[in-house]
């Protein structure tokens, strides 16, 4: 029997310091399906998401895409041939033209693919060591977390706290213990990173709202300002996403944020609120100012759970209260200084 | 003024709430690890500037500014011989066990955390008392609530159990052929000899026997000849003389009333953490029968300590015990993966205690841990596959050996697996060691934690 002891001499058997292999795959039915609207559960018990696709429309949307596909290769080739009837040199140039414009876009196109797909290979990550840490396994954690340290030293230099972090951990600890170390010790850096970072483009973005004159601007200054920041947080994190894949980030994180909004919109509302009617009191602009800057916090935050690979626990989840009253305050002091500012004027006069 | 004056009163309750002492009593019986243990945490606290201790919360947040012993007010107890212990170490010796009480009192300066007593008082300090006594004596603390009569119809009953059964003849022959002859004194004191004999041997053997009553009687301390130790208990079916059960009872209530009251009152008042240490890899190697002996003596003893309003312990002494760590050290010799396994062990074994204490309302935790480690994980390769093993220098024999102890079930044994399923836990030497720094462990910091963490508001 395998499971008997056995005491070797030291000298007689060969060995190694190193941690298990990793032995068993984590079961495929313990990551849980990608969600895209509110579970229907009731006591352990779930609805499955329904496999049925509607066939017309998948019909409809592959002839719609061939059909528009065929007119621009036509169209193309019969501006072409048009531009070479006029000119062999222009027909060559634009010709050229045209094959870059194709490359350089399939190019894009391809990146941000694999680049979205490293963050969906970042959300198998998170289950993954979730489910670790549950089940209190041993040996296994310690690679997924190496290969997550990789990927973090592309974007940013850990290598401190990274050094801290294989100070501390040593082969005595278990799964659950090692990704707590490497949370507090590793991941804590870089939230205070993103929170900074959230906290920048928030209050960046609120100025911005509160001062810009017309209704048109502020909704691209939230589109620009959000999509920059969803970048900065995506970097922090080790998973880039280009513009394409920043879109599929973006879907996911408005998803979440409907999801998880009805809860917490609940629990922080009444202070948002009570933050806004102060401000609303100051001016009506400031207040959408403040308004939006929370609301970016908040798609931050969202943003920051999807490529965070450990998941938040109750405890170190981070509030939102605190970039509101950065927020807040940025805003108010700017108004009283253009009170001030006003005042002088007066006495002037 | 009255709102000053009272505002004034609040805050020196808070400043005085703040200053807290804190009264950790370690329970073990003898060779669970009392003394490495308490070695092993003022190591990690006195080095604590550079020790890695990521479970100690307040540490890991760097909110501990210093830690430095100080004397501590009952004056008349000793100290607990840290540096003895660290020089022991240094000479690839394990400390000395334990035999007569001693004291430790450590203070921890720290940074308040909580945002409204940080206005009031920006620094704390936190006082741990350690106490430190043989492992044998705490076995005395069933013997409260006995008489004469009904301890000797324990002692019988046990007597008669496997393992300690095997050891008994000799003394159940003594026992029968004194009795018969009217007893003098000095047969009473022969006696006392050959029960005392027969405890040393159920001590000395290599079965596991735990339940070795009265503590003194193995390691009387100061009273070593005392005529206090001189009883011994009456099997039923025997008729002594009344003058003879007489002078015995009396002998049993002064040892009990005189000398383990007075020990647990002093002691093991106003303790606000217990820990209890198990020796779990020792009843793994013994088998079945010391499993079981070992789960009764345990739960005799947390069930002595116990919380309730009808116990006798709550009636006395008033204690505010909160907390119950059960902790079984030694981990380092278990191959780290299987730490779950022996921590599911510990947990199955103490069950039902564990489900008592619990329903008082105290918090019970159960950790492994290695309050010294002294080998490391390895994997060896045997029969074309890798085995988890520990690598270490084998006390028997000074020799470096790879050991793979077998495997700990997670599920609670029968007795035809517990028959089947063999173990090898070997003891093993000090091997070389910085004493400088903070001594190599294994989850002191989630011990820590567990014990005082909630005290660095």
């Amino acid at each position: 029997m395998s499971d008997q002891p056995i005491k070797f001499d030291s000298q007689s058997v060969k060995v190694e310091t190193s941690q298990l292999d990793d032995a068993e795959q984590v079961k495929e039915d313990l990551l849980q399906e990608q969600q895209k609207s509110l579970p229907i559960s009731a006591n352990g018990l779930k609805l499955k998401k329904s496999a049925k696709s509607n066939r017309w429309l998948k019909w409809f949307g592959i002839s719609f895409g061939s059909l528009v596909v065929t007119a621009a290769i036509f169209e193309s080739w019969q501006f072409i041939q048009e531009l070479f009837a006029i000119s062999r040199v222009l027909g060559i140039t634009v010709a050229a033209l045209l094959v870059s414009v194709v490359i350089a876009g399939f190019g894009t196109l391809i990146s941000g693919r694999i680049k979205s797909k490293r963050l969906e290979y970042r959300k198998s990550i998170q289950q993954k060591l979730s489910s670790y840490s549950n089940n209190e396994t041993y040996g296994k954690a310690a690679k997924v977390l190496d290969e997550v340290s990789d990927e973090f030293l592309q974007e940013v230099d850990i290598s401190k706290t990274l050094a801290l972090y294989r100070q501390t951990a040593n082969s005595s600890h278990n799964d659950s213990e090692l990704i707590q170390i490497y949370n507090n010790q590793v991941l804590n850096g870089l939230d205070q990173l993103a929170l900074e970072a959230i906290r920048k483009h928030a209050t960046e973005s609120a100025l911005m709202v509160a001062l810009s004159p017309l209704a048109i601007a502020d909704m691209a200054l939230v589109a620009w300002r959000s999509s920059r920041m969803l970048q900065d947080i995506s970097r922090i994190y080790g998973c880039p996403q280009t513009a394409f894949g920043r879109l599929g980030l973006t879907k996911q994180v408005a998803t979440n944020l409907m999801l998880a909004g009805a809860s917490e919109f609940v629990a922080e509302a009444g202070v948002e609120l009570l933050g806004k009617s102060v401000a609303a009191a100051i001016s009506s602009k400031m207040a959408q100012g403040i308004g939006v800057g929370i609301l970016i916090s908040r798609l931050g935050i969202q943003t920051m759970q999807i490529c965070r690979p450990i998941e938040f626990d109750e405890d170190n989840k981070p509030k939102l209260g605190q970039i509101r009253k950065s927020i807040t305050n940025k805003i108010l002091s700017m108004v009283k200084k253009n009170d001030k500012t006003l005042n002088k004027g007066k006495d002037n006069d | 003024m009255a709102i000053k004056k009272q505002l004034k009163q609040a805050v020196e309750l808070l400043d005085r709430g703040l200053d807290k002492n804190i009264r950790v009593c370690v329970t073990g019986l003898s060779g669970s690890g009392k003394t490495a243990f308490i070695t092993s945490l003022m190591s990690q606290l006195l080095h604590q500037k550079k020790a890695q201790l990521p479970f100690w919360l307040a540490h890991a947040e760097s909110r501990i500014l210093g830690v430095k012993q100080i004397t501590y007010t009952d004056l008349h107890i000793p100290e607990f011989p840290y540096k003895e212990a660290i020089s022991a170490l240094e000479s690839h010796q394990w400390p000395k066990s334990t035999i007569n009480i001693s004291q430790s009192r450590i203070s921890i300066k720290f940074e308040v955390k909580n945002k409204w007593l940080k206005r009031i008082q920006p620094h704390s300090h936190l006082n741990i008392d350690i106490i430190d006594y043989p492992g044998e004596w705490l076995l005395d603390l069933p013997l409260l609530d006995l008489n004469f009569i009904t301890w000797s119809k324990q002692f019988y009953e046990w007597a008669n159990k496997k393992p300690q059964s095997k050891l008994a003849d000799d003394w159940h022959q003594s026992v029968n052929n004194l009795l018969k002859a009217p007893s003098s004194e000095s047969d009473i004191k022969l006696l006392a000899k050959e029960f005392r004999q027969f405890l040393v041997r159920c001590k000395d053997s290599s079965e596991g026997i735990h339940l070795i009553q009265p503590g003194r009687f193995i390691l009387p301390g100061d009273l070593d000849g005392a005529p206090v130790l001189d009883f011994f208990p009456v099997p039923s079916h025997v008729n002594i003389s009344d003058e003879l059960a007489e002078k015995l009872e009396q002998r049993f209530n002064y040892y009990r009333d005189n000398i383990v009251k007075p020990f647990f009152k002093e002691y093991f008042t106003s303790v606000d953490r217990q820990l209890l240490l198990v020796d779990v890899l020792k009843v793994l190697n013994c088998g079945y029968d010391s499993y079981r002996e070992l789960q009764q003596t345990l739960s005799k003893l947390i069930t002595s300590f116990d919380y309730g309003q009808t116990n006798w312990f709550k009636r006395m002494f008033q204690p505010k015990i909160n907390k119950l760590i059960i902790a079984s050290s030694k981990s380092d010799h278990v191959p780290p993966e299987q730490h779950n396994a022996m921590r599911a062990f510990l947990s199955n074994m103490l069950i039902d205690a564990e489900n008592q204490v619990g329903y008082q309302g105290i918090d019970v935790a159960t950790v492994v841990f290695s309050a010294i480690q002294v080998t490391e994980p390895v994997l060896a390769e045997h029969e074309s596959k890798k085995l988890a093993c520990v690598k270490g220098i084998e006390f028997e024999n000074n020799k470096e050996v790879i050991n793979y102890p077998g495997k700990i079930p997670t599920e609670p044994m029968s007795k035809k697996q517990w028959s089947e399923q063999r173990y090898n836990f070997i003891d093993y030497a000090v091997p070389d060691l910085a004493t400088d720094k903070q001594l190599p462990h294994h989850r002191m910091d989630r011990l820590i934690e567990l014990l005082i963490g909630d005290k660095f508001l």
